[in-house]
């Protein structure tokens, strides 16, 4: 768990998994604003790991694994 | 029968007995069966042998491929398989012609058999975040759909075969790889939601009939320009066209009566049009991050509008209009 929680979440901005959710559950804008708290950036970078992430915030239960999932999705289409 | 107790034995191996019966009976009758989010790395063929299933959850699994035999269950009406790693389909799948809904997201599909255009009573189909490359111009036959995401593949192009999509509301097609638009898309009657995000399309004025349209979403097309009448939206209650290379909005936005929502940040407008104001359902602004130096004085004719971003321009200070509950500058 502890390495799910580690993992960078998007290149942009290097934010881990866990700095990710600090900055959501501190935020009270919508995706598209906390979005680019996390990655300092505009772009729709790392858009299905960090919205599934902030959804899970919103619905308060975090489902790591698939955030894990996700993330190794993003950098395999990425390659 | 005997495949009912082979899967009822995989069950217990399996150590899923806690989550799905193994009772002979109970297994016969099976009508949901919800393998979700237990680390699946395949499934016997002898769950062809559930007959009666109408529903299979199946999602967060590992799975790399569906057996053959899921052809023989054909009462199935709902199919959940999202965020697997599936590359390929069965042909069987065309055999599962009660099937109303399919998600298949987040799969490393790349192309779906021939067999696939046979569940001919699909409504809603989810295929985004796989890999898919192209689609068969069967997909015509698919004409029952209601909701179709396609978004995050690489397609480069759409077969011209919405026409007979008499009842599609809801078409994602977001973060793919298009340049253009079949003609065809123009004659979805009752087309709801269009998402275009994340594509190069220029070709905008195929979107000029949809009079349907609640929301539109062209962020990330590299638009310089809106090269349509977005005066005929007019249903049109949210629009996004955020991350273009827009310089300016055109005037006829300002005759969408009915926008709620109205996003355009990180282009490079210089100016927004002074009727702007005029939008007296306005709920939302976001012209954040671009280059304008002041802001329509009709904005203080917005009523309604209760979110505004205009950080990151030049200068700007929050207007004065009693409504708004954020502003993101001072």
């Amino acid at each position: 768990m502890d390495a799910m929680q580690q993992r960078t979440i998007c290149e942009c901005g290097s934010k881990s998994v866990s700095q990710a959710v600090e900055i959501f559950q501190a935020t009270d804008l919508p995706y598209k604003k906390a979005k680019k708290l996390v990655t300092g950036c505009s772009k729709t970078c790392c858009r299905r790991p960090l919205m599934a992430l902030f959804n899970m915030i919103e619905f308060g239960e975090i489902d790591y694994e698939e955030i894990d999932f996700l993330i190794d999705q993003m950098n395999e289409r990425q390659e | 029968m005997r495949a009912i107790e082979e899967f009822a034995r995989w069950v217990k191996h399996s150590n899923l007995a806690s989550k799905v019966p193994t009772d002979i009976d109970t297994l016969k009758n099976l009508s949901v069966l919800d393998l979700t989010k237990l680390k699946l790395r395949e499934l016997p063929d002898c769950i062809g042998a559930l007959e009666n299933l109408t529903v299979l959850k199946l999602s967060g699994n590992r799975l790399r491929k569906l057996p053959e035999s899921i052809g023989r269950l054909t009462r199935l009406r709902n199919i959940q398989c999202e965020n697997n790693l599936l590359e390929s389909l069965p042909d069987s799948i065309g055999s599962l012609t009660s099937l109303v809904i399919l998600n298949l997201n987040g799969n490393k599909l790349r192309t779906l058999p021939e067999s696939f255009y046979n569940l001919v009573n699909l409504t809603r189909l989810t295929i985004a975040a796989n890999s898919l490359e192209m689609l068969s111009p069967s997909l015509a036959r698919l004409r029952k759909l209601l909701y179709l995401s396609l978004d995050t593949n690489y397609l480069r192009e759409l077969p011209d075969v919405f026409e007979p999509m008499h009842a599609l509301y809801y078409l994602d097609l977001s973060f793919n790889e298009l340049t253009t638009l079949p003609p065809s898309i123009s004659q979805i009657v009752e087309l709801e939601t269009l998402l275009l995000e994340g594509n190069a399309i220029t070709d905008l004025p195929a979107l000029e009939s949809h009079d349907m349209l609640i929301r539109l979403n062209l962020s990330d097309n590299s638009l310089t320009r809106l090269d349509f009448d977005i005066s005929c939206l007019e249903d049109l209650k949210i629009l996004s066209l955020d991350n273009n290379l827009l310089t300016s909005l055109p005037e006829s936005i300002c005759q969408l009566a009915n926008l709620e929502y109205l996003s355009a940040s990180s282009n490079e407008l210089k100016s927004l049009p002074e009727c702007l104001g005029d939008l007296s359902h306005l709920i939302e602004l976001d012209v954040e991050d671009n280059d304008l130096t002041t802001l329509p004085g009709s904005l203080e004719n917005l009523t309604a509008l209760r979110n505004l971003y205009i950080d990151n321009n030049h200068d700007l200070k929050r207007p004065d209009i009693p409504s708004l509950e954020f502003c993101d500058v001072e």
